[in-house]
């Protein structure tokens, strides 16, 4: 019984540590959602997913590309990574996952495309950039001089909640583009027009 | 015998497991990023909570949206009828957007669509007469709602941007609640936001507040079961020639403001605080939101000057803090 309960203790505590560790992880690469988690996003719990990976080969790129029209995305992949979505016998649409460049790189989606070419919902997989950003202290020495010295050489703290005017997101809107040429590429008319 | 630090260890391992894990999902509507951040609880059940919260400002976004040709404003707007059935949202915030317009002497108005449409990428200064005209259509008589009916002067247009955000955050908070949430951070766009409950371990949401030029933090605000709007006078902007333009237009002398400041308003609701925070910015002066608004705070930011007022839980960044990344260009 000892033995029992000595063991016990010693994979909870392994589990507490490795859960800190991949939560701080999660955290630092932005990561919201696994591939596994994406399709439910965009589809809702209750859909059903077959994943799919479909080739970027050159005649698709070609088709996207009439698609896309004047829309240059930032990023081409090799490959797509796509989960049919059904609901009974009834096909939903996709879920695609397409990466596009924020301010510096790339963000990952997922993009629910329905059978009609509209979008049923957007998340975001993950960033490689904290969200909001670091702040890091300007150190203006002469404005500050005689001011707490400890305020001036503060260690920066991960910043993830941040107020301003409405943030402008040209990243998610050229995603949603892309994941919808995809679709009609790889799909066809019916789901993705 | 069981030694009393096993005993110890296994019933933190216990609790961890029930308090649950923070979950955070980000997702794109209304034309810019929902995060909703969430802490305690089951994550499967707050999770599954926080993706109705997405769906349902979803649908939102189909009702109020200017973008979207197929939504209901696009639809009112282009209907000539003086009188139309509208949807059960879109007569609560028309409700709620009277009432605004009302306790804000008429500097939020939701009425003002010919404005903004006339301002709206103008290449050319437009003419007096025709902001006149435009003028004519706003004010507390160019609409009124009866029960989920619409009525209208005719040529009015409505202009929901100013505030379908802080609607659609407002039912989002509750049906997080409905759905037993209580801690979470709800942030559409940066610009609307709702701190329910507070983050495990502490007393409320900390939140940094961008600078004038969005690339700086102002300081700290904290939020406990409150709303922080937040606008800015080139949150948007255009020129005309070479003069800067912002995006929000005083409907009353109808001219878009052009000098730059940012307002920050805290209260109980985030539709009213997306009207005030335009108010406050019109106004340029606190005084009227401090008379009228006795559980607020709000913050008004100019090039050298910094006004408080209110119940607004705001620290000042002790020295320049430049955010240095953020997911995407600020325009």
């Amino acid at each position: 019984m000892r033995r029992f309960v000595s063991l016990l203790t010693a994979f909870a505590a392994a589990a507490c540590f490795m859960s800190v560790l991949a939560s701080a992880a999660d955290a630092q690469e932005g990561v919201f959602l696994t591939e596994a988690d994406a399709p439910a996003a965009a589809f809702g719990n209750d859909a059903s997913f077959v994943r799919q990976v479909v080739a970027a080969t050159p005649e698709l790129r070609s088709a996207m590309r009439q698609r896309l029209g004047n829309m240059e995305p930032s990023v081409w992949e090799n490959e797509y990574v796509a989960f049919k979505a059904t609901r009974g016998d009834t096909l939903l649409g996709y879920a695609v996952i397409v990466e596009e460049i924020g301010k510096h790189r790339a963000i990952t989606f997922v993009v629910g495309v329905r059978t009609d070419g509209t979008i049923n919902d957007v998340a975001v997989m993950a960033y490689r950039e904290a969200y909001g950003g670091e702040i890091k202290a300007k150190r203006f020495l002469n404005q500050y001089r005689g001011k707490s010295g400890s305020d001036a050489l503060h260690a920066p703290d991960d910043v993830k909640n941040i107020a301003g005017a409405t943030l402008s997101v040209d990243a998610a809107s050229r995603a949603v583009k892309k994941a919808i040429a995809v679709v009609h590429a790889a799909f066809g008319d019916g789901a993705g027009q | 015998m069981i030694r009393p630090a096993t005993v110890l260890i296994l019933l933190l391992t216990l609790r961890g497991a029930t308090l649950g894990e923070p979950v955070a999902e980000i997702h794109y509507i209304m034309g810019t990023y929902f995060r909703i951040s969430a802490d305690g609880g089951k994550p499967s059940a707050t999770r599954a909570a926080m993706r109705r919260c997405f769906r349902q400002t979803r649908s939102l976004e189909a009702l109020f949206s200017r973008f979207d040709a197929a939504s209901e404003l696009n639809r009112i707007n282009h209907d000539t009828s003086p009188e139309l059935p509208i949807s059960r949202d879109m007569a609560a915030l028309l409700t709620q957007a009277t009432r605004l317009t009302l306790a804000t002497d008429g500097t939020f108005d939701v009425a003002a669509g010919a404005l903004t449409a006339l301002w709206r990428g103008a290449e050319q200064w437009p003419g007096d007469e025709a902001i006149r005209n435009a003028k004519r259509l706003v004010g507390e008589e160019a609409f009124r709602v009866r029960g989920r009916r619409l009525l209208r002067r005719p040529g009015v247009r409505l202009d929901l941007d100013g505030i379908a955000k802080g609607y659609a955050v407002d039912l989002c908070a509750e049906q997080l609640r409905q759905h037993g949430v209580d801690s979470a951070l709800l942030n559409l766009g940066e610009s609307s936001l709702y701190g329910l409950g507070a983050p495990r371990g502490a007393k409320d949401w900390e939140v940094t507040l961008r600078d004038l030029n969005g690339d700086g933090a102002l300081g700290t605000i904290r939020l406990r079961d409150q709303a922080l709007s937040v606008s800015a006078v080139f949150g948007h902007e255009h020129r005309i020639g070479t003069q800067r333009v912002g995006h929000i237009i005083d409907p009353r002398n109808g001219r878009p403001l052009t000098t730059a400041a940012l307002a920050a308003v805290v209260m109980p609701s985030a539709t009213a605080a997306e009207a005030w925070s335009k108010a406050v910015l019109i106004e340029g002066e606190l005084k009227t939101f401090a008379t009228r608004n006795r559980r607020a705070g709000a913050l008004l930011v100019r090039p050298g000057t910094f006004a408080k007022t209110g119940r607004i839980s705001f620290q000042r960044a002790p020295v320049v803090r430049e955010i240095t990344a953020s997911e995407e260009p600020l325009r």
